[in-house]
């Protein structure tokens, strides 16, 4: 990649990268900022030998979990990143920085429920921005089939979230 | 009352309280740009456009096109079932395509795309279906204003707090709208039919008012 494609790489992945963190680290702003900040320093140092045949957003993505992983190694040793990934709902730390309301609350919790596939792809589509070919790319799987698995994994939240009839 | 609409709503709220702050995303730019990894430059001061030379140009074509014309552009009634309503849409097109800076005809474009939403709302409320080649030109507006606004965010670090969150609404109303077009597309029920026609109905009105906040938005910036 020539670095004059830097800035449009930048822009788009910025905010999904920014995201991505921000959900991982409990929500802690300052902490999403450092390790942001950190992902692009390492990629644009890395850019000369990025592989064209890798999409971008699978590269920044892959770049960007496993500095999260370190960071957690190094904050507290012996968690991995699937546990934070799955610790979302249950995060006391993301319910008071982020201040959640009721019903985000109990949606996080049923994201809790939800098969760990379909906790994720709801986590990357929805709440960090990750196109649907991105998403494709990165989890290797068609993006028509990706749009169906969400779509359902929304009426899974439903049917978690949905009042019991009386 | 939930609905899957209200969840993918609650998420995508939760997704805009996530999103990094553009004081954040400036200083990050500056300090990879003072690294050598972006390219150095000058962001330029943020411009609001002015609605003035273009309109009049617009009101001597519009007067051009005689009463009825003036008609099918400016009445509430002519909605995509009218009969007028295809010289609404090619006077559009001529507005569009007179000689005006990108950014009054960023202006226009909003203008249009209010009208789309308005008009979309409307057939909602009187309950007739939204025709496919009325949400096709509605997304394409929504796109056109989308890129614009993106552009305007690109060459401008001085722009309010106020009218970057709007910008980024509407960028994300865009995905939102073209992902349900896409789902209503691909259904494979009624059931999901009706489920995703409601969202749209839902998301037409947030589409509405975040426009809305977008014009409010420009015009405090052009005072």
């Amino acid at each position: 990649m020539e670095k004059h494609e830097f800035a449009r790489f930048y822009k788009t992945h910025f905010e999904r990268i920014y995201k991505f963190v921000y959900f991982r680290v409990g929500g802690r702003k300052e902490v999403a900022q450092d390790l942001t900040q950190d992902v692009f320093l390492k990629a644009f140092q890395a850019f000369d030998r990025y592989d064209p045949a890798i999409s971008q957003s699978s590269w920044i993505y892959t770049i960007a979990r496993n500095h999260v992983i370190n960071h957690h190694a190094k904050t507290k040793p012996g968690v991995d990143l699937e546990e934070v990934e799955g610790s979302l709902s249950a995060s006391v730390d993301m319910r008071e920085t982020f201040a959640m309301n009721y019903e985000e609350k109990q949606l996080c919790e049923a994201m809790g429920k939800l098969p760990k596939e379909d906790a994720d792809l709801v986590r990357m589509k929805y709440l960090e921005g990750w196109q649907f070919d991105e998403l494709a790319e990165i989890i290797g799987k068609n993006s028509g089939a990706l749009r169906v698995q969400a779509r359902r994994a929304i009426k899974k939240l439903y049917e978690i979230l949905k009042p019991t009839e009386t | 009352m939930i609905t899957s609409w209200n969840i993918t709503r609650l998420l995508s709220r939760m997704s805009r309280r996530a999103a990094p702050d553009r004081a954040f995303d400036l200083a990050l730019r500056h300090k990879l740009a003072d690294a050598g990894y972006l390219p150095m430059r000058r962001f330029g001061s943020f411009a609001f456009p002015s609605w003035k030379t273009a309109g009049v140009s617009f009101s001597l074509a519009l007067s051009l096109a005689g009463g009825t014309g003036v008609y099918a552009y400016t009445s509430n009634e002519v909605l995509p079932s009218h009969p007028l309503y295809g010289v609404r849409v090619a006077l559009e097109r001529a507005e569009l395509d007179l000689p005006q800076s990108e950014q009054q005809r960023g202006n226009i474009r909003l203008k249009h795309l209010q009208r789309r939403v308005s008009e979309a709302g409307k057939l909602n409320a009187r309950h007739l279906p939204v025709p496919k080649s009325h949400r096709e030109e509605l997304l394409a507006n929504l796109a056109a204003v989308s890129a614009a606004s993106q552009e305007e965010s690109d060459v401008s670090d001085s722009a309010s707090e106020q009218a970057n969150e709007s910008r980024e609404l509407v960028n994300m109303d865009h995905q939102e709208l073209s992902d349900l077009i896409d789902e209503r597309q691909a259904a494979d029920s009624d059931e999901d039919v009706r489920v995703i026609d409601d969202e749209l109905s839902h998301q037409m009105e947030r589409v509405n008012e975040d426009l809305k906040r977008m014009e409010n938005d420009r015009e405090a910036g052009e005072r």
